[in-house]
């Protein structure tokens, strides 16, 4: 049984090597990002909107791309929540185990898979004009532009997640609430809506991780302006943006603060989704 | 009676918002489609699939694109597919539900496949790149630059972290449905548990490791973000080896979209790209999706 026990531990060898590089991955993060910290101090970096990378006057701050992955990711939970959640019941109540429900979960599946870039151009060819075209900013770039086309980009995995947790609402307790003469919008309100409002949360605060990290489709649509965005359809940028546009020739003290900006990023999107997930395992 | 025929309109009304929304969706994707595929129709044709850029990009194919996208998604597969399905038979099989060794993997696995994947591209530069790369240079050709900057070897690798998270839960679910009479019956056999895992619990969870690998191509084959600076290239005359920079399709798009001098010109070249890659990726979402429907199904038989 030697060779047995050799084996289990080969495979548990190399299962430890995730856990290496995801060690690794937060090694190198933190160790890049130290340089930008000990300059700017934590919150000093966090909390400042300075961006000027001029040489002898460099200072970098976090806050202005802070503020576009938050709002435009906010934005993109407000426009999805409604559209995503009504399809759900559609697909998961009204509709459930007909032949369209499982066509539209099929094409909303197929949605999930389509990459960042597709929507990107999309987003860049038909909203971005659109959104000119109706004079709300000069070439269309900006806040809202971005959130539109993240809200369209995680309304897959806001649907899904609901569709699972809306079936999941035990049978009996509709039935039971039908027998006694309910009518479907108040089985609706009163029991699946109850039964299902955690998981619901904790379904959007996924997707909402998923908003937080996109990083192609926003970077062609938000309009790149390291500043606070001053309004809906002000140009801005996201974390994730200003690492894609400026990382590759960055360097010295501004690739630090790229990193620590990764870093951030990391973090956020770490605790929003642990938070979901506790949520779920909680309630669900 | 004026209240129950209230309380009808209501539930009519909420139904047809239902309604709205679910056509509202089909309508999205729709108009996505018809925009893409007007815009590249004209393009497809064998010539634009197999030959190169021709004055610069403004006319030609995009095949070192769909070249290096390939090189890419191969050797992405060979370090993600075998080693996730690793892990995966470790905890399935091996590891003890609660132990704290699988516990911590677990939460290392769940928390790779959250990070936005930007990240990864920040970790392939600063660890294969500068820190590999640049290690491998020092030891083996005396400190000169060869290893040490973006190639299609180290966004391969790149790219192979972000999608072993994939593989890792696709083949965990198809293992799962292996069911326990047949590893006991191999077991009451007399075979090890080794050799029940390679005969009757790989076989059996075959078309799993076969989703997981299509999805995490999938995946793969689309992302931009982790080869930005870790290997993708705007344009090269020649095919790229492992040590190359290469082209590739979604970075092709992004560039031809963003950065190009002529963006009126490129424009039937961006969308006919966008055309092959949002094929490429339905083909391949689409053949997991009947997968992973075959393997429901044994599950509930």
């Amino acid at each position: 049984m030697a060779s047995e026990k050799i084996i289990k531990n080969l495979l548990k060898a190399s299962s430890v090597i995730i856990l290496l590089i995801f060690a690794g991955m937060a090694y190198s993060m933190i160790k890049g990002a130290i340089p930008a910290f000990k300059e700017f101090g934590l919150f000093g970096f966090i909390f400042s909107t300075d961006w000027n990378p001029t040489e002898g006057n460099e200072s970098y701050g976090a806050l202005p791309f802070v503020a576009g992955t938050v709002i435009t990711s906010l934005l993109a939970l407000v426009i999805c929540f409604p559209l995503a959640f009504s399809t759900s019941l559609f697909i998961a109540e009204y509709y459930r185990k007909t032949k369209i429900a499982t066509m539209l979960s099929t094409l909303v599946d197929l949605l999930a898979g389509v990459p960042s870039i597709v929507y990107g151009l999309w987003g860049f060819y038909t909203i971005r004009p659109l959104i000119a075209e109706l004079g709300y900013s000069g070439q269309g770039y900006g806040i809202f532009t971005s959130g539109l086309i993240l809200a369209i980009m995680i309304i897959p995995y806001a649907t899904s997640i609901s569709n699972e947790i809306i079936s999941m609402v035990p049978t009996e307790l509709k039935e039971a609430a039908y027998s006694l003469g309910a009518t479907r919008m108040e089985v609706i309100f009163n029991v699946i809506l109850p039964n299902a409002r955690s998981g619901l949360v904790a379904g959007y605060i996924l997707a909402l991780g998923r908003a937080l990290g996109e990083t192609m489709a926003v970077t062609m649509l938000i309009g790149n302006a390291n500043i606070i965005p001053t309004g809906l359809f002000s140009p801005g940028n996201t974390m994730a943006s200003v690492i894609a546009n400026q990382f590759g020739e960055a360097d010295g003290l501004k690739l630090s603060s790229l990193i620590a900006i990764g870093l951030l990023l990391f973090a956020v999107t770490a605790a929003v989704n642990a938070i979901g997930k506790v949520i779920i395992r909680k309630y669900a | 009676m004026i209240k129950s025929f209230r309380k009808n309109i209501k539930g009519i009304v909420i139904e047809g918002i239902t309604l709205v929304s679910a056509l509202l969706i089909i309508a999205i994707v729709i108009i996505m489609l018809t925009v893409i595929i007007i815009g590249g129709k004209d393009q497809l044709s064998w010539e634009f699939l197999t030959s190169f850029p021709t004055d610069g990009m403004t006319k030609g194919g995009i095949f070192p694109a769909i070249y290096g996208t390939a090189l890419l998604v191969i050797i992405m597969s060979i370090a993600a597919v075998p080693f996730g399905t690793i892990t995966a038979i470790y905890l399935t099989e091996y590891a003890k539900e609660n132990s704290v060794i699988a516990k911590t993997i677990r939460f290392a696995v769940r928390t790779l496949a959250v990070i936005p994947s930007i990240i990864y591209g920040l970790f392939g530069l600063g660890f294969f790149i500068k820190f590999v790369g640049a290690h491998i240079d020092g030891a083996f050709f005396g400190g000169e630059l060869k290893w040490g900057q973006p190639n299609l070897l180290w966004a391969s690798l790149t790219m192979s972290l972000l999608t072993l998270p994939v593989v890792i839960v696709s083949v965990e679910e198809a293992l799962k449905t292996v069911p326990q009479e047949l590893r006991a019956a191999s077991l009451a056999l007399g075979a090890t548990k080794w050799q029940t895992i390679r005969k009757v619990v790989i076989p059996g969870s075959i078309s799993g490791i076969m989703t997981g690998t299509i999805l995490a191509v999938s995946r793969g084959a689309g992302e931009v973000a982790p080869i930005l600076f870790t290997g993708a290239a705007y344009y090269l005359a020649t095919l790229p080896g492992l040590g190359d920079q290469f082209m590739v399709l979604g970075y092709h798009i992004y560039v031809l979209t963003t950065q190009s001098a002529n963006v009126d010109q490129t424009l039937p070249i961006q969308f006919g790209t966008t055309c092959v890659l949002l094929l490429l990726t339905f083909i391949l979402n689409m053949s997991a999706v009947i997968l992973r429907y075959r393997i429901r199904k044994k599950k509930t038989n």
